[in-house]
């Protein structure tokens, strides 16, 4: 089944306090997306109402062409998986019998393999788990849902680096035996970005950038070279954001490079590389300081 | 595929243990209460008749919890507030039904031994059964109060995830009304000469009682549809 997801306008008001505003943006199914934003830009909220976690309180979701809200026939279809964890406080075991119990494709044998790989202590009871070991459940709860449309928001806080380098390998491998639609919310931008076909990013409810990876990246450019030269390229350029090592110098400039500027780099023995997602993601939502 | 069938499974997972525990060590305690009646007071009375309130209170505090406990995780899986509202609705009607029959079979066992021992089982409360035999008035009067507790308790847990802290605490004396109304409707607790349903034919307010329940479910159904999941504080 697939699921692609057209949001028109969404809007979404907590009180006084607008988290989604006038939101659109068109995704098309069987991609792994990345959804980058602030603390507060409105990513969990984005998220529940996909998910019909809550109803939005104006615009239009359409989930394979049909409101996910009160719709059995989508939201079945449909996995959130978030980091406060959406679980019954029982047992591992006994959570992973309630998904199975109502997931329509779960895969029982592959959850098995996943807590395995994760070292899940099964006969624990979730509230005794330690936080990454509560993310790791909340994955193993994702991944073997294999929901047409799954959704992860900071599943992976407080796993430790082997975890979630397991998470990341499992995601790839399961979406590529079972291509399905992956939304990926993250801070770690540049640990998930080699996940991300596609990235979002949304800043106080406003969707600011919605491309290719790739092509995202190409919004910039990274000029990594001595000190003095790259000083001297980018003087008439908008340097986004800047790190040294040593006499080296890696400064981000806003906007791609013209060929001539291209040519240029090359001849003054600079190297030119794609943007770093996180320097984008910073300069575009305002948080960096020239 | 309903999603219905599955919550009800879901349902029965969770309460089945606790159920058959608390039916259990109840019917152990009024067994026990009965032996020192006979032992050291008089069997005057129906010693079964006590287990009416618990069972009542019971279902009302699983009423409460089953939203608080079941309700995020079970949307969050993809059941929609529909179907969790009509799993709730069947739930009742089983758990009733389960009561009163809980109930009936109680207060065979007690004829039997009373007639075993020379007791009498007279009531001493208003009962909507004059004796322990009207089997049928016995199921009929637990399995709705039983019923209203349930979904009075099922009221009070939708208020709070709804409304959160202080809306679900001002909606806990509205929540109640299911049972006054049901208790109203059969004639029960203390005398009143005044009550306006004290004439009512037997029919009249089993049908006014279940109607309350009814009405009770309803309103539940109404104030899920906004519930949204919230985000727990880790």
């Amino acid at each position: 089944m697939n699921l692609p997801v057209q949001v028109e306008d969404l809007t979404l008001r907590y009180g006084a306090t607008t988290a989604l505003d006038r939101l659109s943006l068109t995704l098309t199914a069987g991609k792994i997306y990345g959804l980058l934003g602030r603390n507060g830009s409105g990513k969990t909220s984005l998220l529940s109402v996909l998910a019909a976690f809550r109803r939005a309180s104006g615009g239009a979701v359409r989930i394979g062409g049909e409101d996910p809200y009160e719709n059995p026939r989508i939201t079945r279809q449909i996995c959130l998986i978030r980091e406060s964890g959406d679980v019954v406080a029982e047992r591992c075991h006994r959570v992973l019998a309630f998904a199975r119990r109502l997931r329509p494709h779960w895969d029982q044998a592959y959850a098995e393999r996943l807590v395995e790989r994760f070292g899940l202590p099964l006969r624990k009871q979730v509230g005794r788990l330690s936080r990454g070991q509560r993310s790791a459940l909340g994955c193993v709860l994702g991944l073997a849902s294999r929901a047409p449309l799954t959704m992860f928001d900071e599943s992976h806080l407080g796993m430790d680096a082997p975890s979630r380098y397991i998470f990341y390998e499992e995601l790839l491998r399961d979406y590529a035996a079972h291509p399905r639609t992956i939304i990926v919310s993250t801070h770690l931008i540049e640990e998930f970005g080699p996940l991300f076909e596609e990235v979002l990013i949304i800043d106080q409810g406003r969707l600011l950038a919605h491309d290719e990876t790739d092509a995202l990246r190409t919004r910039g450019a990274a000029i990594v070279g001595p000190d003095a030269a790259v000083d001297r390229f980018t003087s008439d350029l908008t340097v986004v954001t800047e790190r040294r090592l040593g006499g080296t110098r890696s400064a981000t400039v806003d906007g791609p490079l013209t060929p001539a500027q291209r040519r240029r780099a090359e001849a003054e023995g600079l190297q030119v590389e794609p943007v770093p997602l996180q320097d984008l993601f910073v300069h575009l939502t305002n948080g960096g300081t020239e | 595929m309903s999603t219905v069938a599955p919550v009800l499974r879901t349902f029965a997972s969770f309460g089945r243990v606790s159920l058959l525990g608390f039916a259990a060590i109840l019917t152990g305690l009024v067994g026990v209460v009965g032996l020192a009646t006979h032992r050291w007071g008089e069997l005057d009375h129906s010693v079964w008749v006590i287990a009416g309130l618990p069972v009542s209170i019971y279902l009302f505090v699983l009423g409460i919890l089953a939203p608080a406990t079941l309700l995020m995780p079970l949307v969050a899986h993809g059941v929609t507030r529909r179907a969790f509202a009509v799993a709730s609705g069947v739930a009742t009607l089983v758990l009733g039904a389960g009561a009163g029959l809980y109930m009936v079979v109680g207060f065979l066992a007690e004829r039997a031994a009373y007639a075993a021992v020379g007791g009498s089982a007279a009531l001493q409360e208003p009962h909507l059964f004059d004796t322990t035999g009207q089997l049928h008035l016995v199921f009929a009067e637990y399995s709705l109060l039983a019923a209203a507790y349930l979904v009075a308790g099922w009221l009070i847990g939708i208020g709070y995830q709804r409304f959160g802290w202080l809306g679900g605490t001002i909606g806990v004396l509205p929540a109640l009304l299911p049972f006054a109304a049901v208790e109203f409707a059969l004639g029960l607790g203390p005398p009143e000469p005044s009550r306006p349903t004290a004439d009512l034919p037997v029919g009249a307010g089993l049908l006014l009682a279940m109607v309350a329940v009814g009405i009770g479910l309803l309103a539940g159904r109404w104030l899920l549809h906004g519930v949204p999941v919230r985000a727990k504080k880790s």
